[in-house]
């Protein structure tokens, strides 16, 4: 069995994010003109107001609505199953919460995001992606980030190390006002391997979140559509939207679930444009198609 | 289940929304040999990469798994994990955004001794199609000519109401409308905006829509021009005379027509009234949707055939226009425009119909239960529970079609 400095001694050690970022930089550097003024690129992108770093939610179109109707978003702590019963409560969400919020930490007191750099987010958790402000009353400078989905530490090679799961856990979190930057660096800068050229706007907000791939918040306290700058959308989802509406223009006749799908869209954009949210179609680069 | 104890197993669940994750693996276990994503509107799985990306999920909207009695539910196929998502949200459509679900239409006072109940306009003929298409829908088709047979039932009755039950529906949920017009509390334009579209849908469908305000009249004719049916409206009292208007026929339009939401067209109490006792009361054709195309036990839960117009009626409403009869050839007896007009909606109401995929699974009490609770309001384990006491289809019709 490995331990977790085995898998990358660098990355993986004990020292704060930013000496981890240092060391990396160091080591790769030589051989990599490029890294240094890759990562002060992020750093400038990672401060653009178009882009800049936020922490992202992403939701699909009924629990959006229901997150405008209750004015407060709910975390699993919250909610009721929807559909069948209550079921046992589980022993890996139980042993993750319990590795990520220590005493006098509570689970029940944080919800949960990603770190963004632009793009519209986790599309597997929702086609609306909700784009909180990036005000310290927002997000207090001490909010835990972990470098990565939580969940991915019950899972191997990390869970194969010899750390228990609270160590694992503890050398992947951070606080968003001093680690976010490096983590998203490190996680940038190791998406663009040896490339000997400047990194992009688009590419850097790729690499920070890319597919499943993403830096975890978890937000003290939740949040409320006063809280948010903006919702994003994806292009793909707008084009199926205008699909599906062009197509019953032309005669086809909708299926009942493209029907709701389409009718559900329409009624959240009804509501944000009724609350005065910004909605915005943004590809996953990070860029606004026009 | 699978020789290697493996099923699938659904690991976060969106319900409203259709978005699920599902594994096989074996049960209780995050050893997955594959992960799935699947959401709205082509409901078509992709492979995701780790099951903790599934996990994650459940830190916001979605549920932790799908359970009955503190047990996961297996499922022996990933097609039948998609088929209960894939009804669970349009299921979902009872509640369209949150907000509180739509005042069923409360029943009108007897227009008196000579109004004919729709119950009357069922001849011998229909009722006979009808308890066919029940016995086959009960049966279950999974044979492309069982479904066939199945539409060609749909059509066929479709075909014989549009000259009588159709235009009673039609012109029941109209009065409705108009008394919601009356209301202080609602966007009178926006509403008489939509009642327009279902009037102008009513048209296309071959009915001639009048709106008599001396006489606080709605006459709503049939395709068949010697055929028709008036109401009394009080209501039209409360409204200005130039309303009456928006029935005028005009025979060219140089802009699109609107389509009709069916969330907007009540159905009125007598085209459920037996029905509601067993089952659950459904405000408009937009939760009938929602409803009929979920809950496998809607259909059968029918007590008469008379209630089953509304469904008929949602196949006709979900046709675009740009595929309607033009105005100048009504659907009339024998014509190929009320061939082509049943053709379309039956297709599309047997399409949409709930597969029996999951005919014995404990997903199809569960997408009772859910749909009914969304419908009444209730506690979902309650009724969950409730619902899988007894786990039968409902009985047969008596021949007679009321039980």
């Amino acid at each position: 069995m490995s331990r977790l400095e085995d898998l990358d001694s660098v990355y993986f050690s004990t020292r704060r994010w930013a000496n981890r970022l240092t060391a990396y930089l160091e080591r790769h550097s030589t051989q990599n003109a490029f890294l240094s003024a890759n990562s002060d690129a992020v750093e400038v992108i990672a401060r653009r107001r178009d882009l800049g770093l936020r922490m992202g939610v992403n939701m699909p179109a009924h629990a959006l609505l229901l997150f405008l109707r209750d004015q407060r978003y709910k975390n699993a702590y919250e909610r009721r199953p929807e559909a069948g019963s209550q079921g046992a409560s589980s022993d890996t969400r139980r042993r993750v919460d319990a590795a990520l919020f220590p005493p006098p930490k509570r689970p029940q007191d944080h919800y949960f995001g990603a770190a963004l750099l632009g793009g519209t987010g986790v599309r597997y958790y929702g086609d609306y992606c909700v784009v909180l402000k990036e005000q310290a009353t927002v997000i207090p400078d001490n909010t835990q980030v972990l470098d990565r989905n939580s969940y991915d530490a019950v899972f191997s090679p990390l869970s194969n190390v010899e750390e228990a799961l609270p160590t694992v856990i503890q050398r992947l979190r951070g606080e968003w006002a001093d680690d976010l930057l490096p983590i998203a660096k490190l996680k940038v800068l190791t998406g663009l391997a040896d490339a000997p050229r400047l990194a992009t706007a688009g590419t850097a907000s790729e690499a920070l979140l890319h597919d499943e791939s993403f830096v975890e918040v978890h937000k003290p306290g939740s949040f409320g559509p006063d809280d948010v700058h903006e919702v994003r959308e994806s292009p793909a989802d707008a084009a199926v939207e205008a699909d599906l509406a062009a197509r019953r223009a032309r005669g086809q006749i909708l299926s009942p679930e493209e029907d709701i799908w389409l009718t559900r869209r329409l009624e959240v954009d009804r509501e944000m444009a009724a609350r005065g949210l910004r909605a915005r179609i943004v590809v996953t680069t990070g860029r606004t198609p026009r | 289940m699978s020789p290697d104890n493996q099923n699938w197993y659904i690991d976060a669940w969106a319900v409203m929304d259709g978005y699920a994750f599902a594994s096989l693996r074996p049960y209780g276990s995050i050893d997955a040999s594959v992960t799935f994503f699947v959401a709205p509107p082509y409901f078509e799985p992709e492979p995701v990469a780790s099951l903790a990306t599934a996990l994650a999920a459940t830190r916001g909207h979605f549920q932790e798994g799908f359970w009955h009695r503190r047990e996961e539910v297996p499922f022996d196929s990933l097609a039948q994990v998609v088929e209960t998502v894939r009804r669970a949200y349009r299921g979902g459509g009872v509640d369209l955004n949150g907000a509180p679900l739509k005042m069923v239409p409360a029943p009108r006072a007897p227009e008196g001794p000579a109004t004919i109940h729709p119950a009357s306009l069922v001849d011998e003929n229909m009722h006979s199609t009808w308890l066919d298409l029940r016995g086959v829908f009960l049966n279950g088709f999974t044979s492309l000519t069982g479904r066939e047979h199945f539409r060609q039932l749909l059509a066929e009755l479709i075909e014989r109401a549009i000259p009588t039950l159709v235009p009673k529906f039609v012109g029941y949920s109209i009065c409705g409308m108009l008394a919601e017009l009356t209301h202080h509390d609602v966007d009178r334009s926006v509403r008489a905006r939509e009642l327009s579209a279902w009037i102008d849908r009513a048209r296309a469908l071959g009915m001639r829509v009048e709106i008599h305000f001396p006489r606080r009249l709605l006459i709503v004719h049939s395709s068949e021009e010697e055929l028709g049916f008036q109401w009394n409206v009080p209501e039209l009292a409360d409204l200005p005379p130039s309303f009456a208007e928006i029935t005028v026929n005009i025979e060219y339009r140089t802009t699109q027509p609107i389509e009709v939401s069916p969330y907007v067209i009540p159905i009125p109490h007598l085209f459920q009234a037996e029905t509601r006792r067993k089952y659950a009361a459904i405000p408009t054709l937009g939760h009938l949707l929602a409803v009929a195309t979920a809950d496998r036990r809607y259909l059968p839960s029918i007590q008469s055939m008379h209630e089953l117009i509304p469904l008929l009626v949602l196949g006709l409403a979900r046709i675009p226009s740009a595929i309607l009869p033009f105005y100048g050839f009504p659907p009339r007896h024998g014509s190929p425009e009320l061939r082509a007009l049943s053709d379309r909606a039956a297709a599309w109401l047997a399409d949409a119909m709930p597969s029996e995929m999951l005919r014995g699974h404990i997903a199809e009490a569960a997408l009772h239960a859910f749909v009914t609770n969304l419908l009444r309001g209730e506690d979902e384990e309650e009724v969950l529970l409730a619902a899988t006491e007894d786990d039968s289809e409902p009985p047969q019709l008596l021949n007679g079609g009321e039980l």
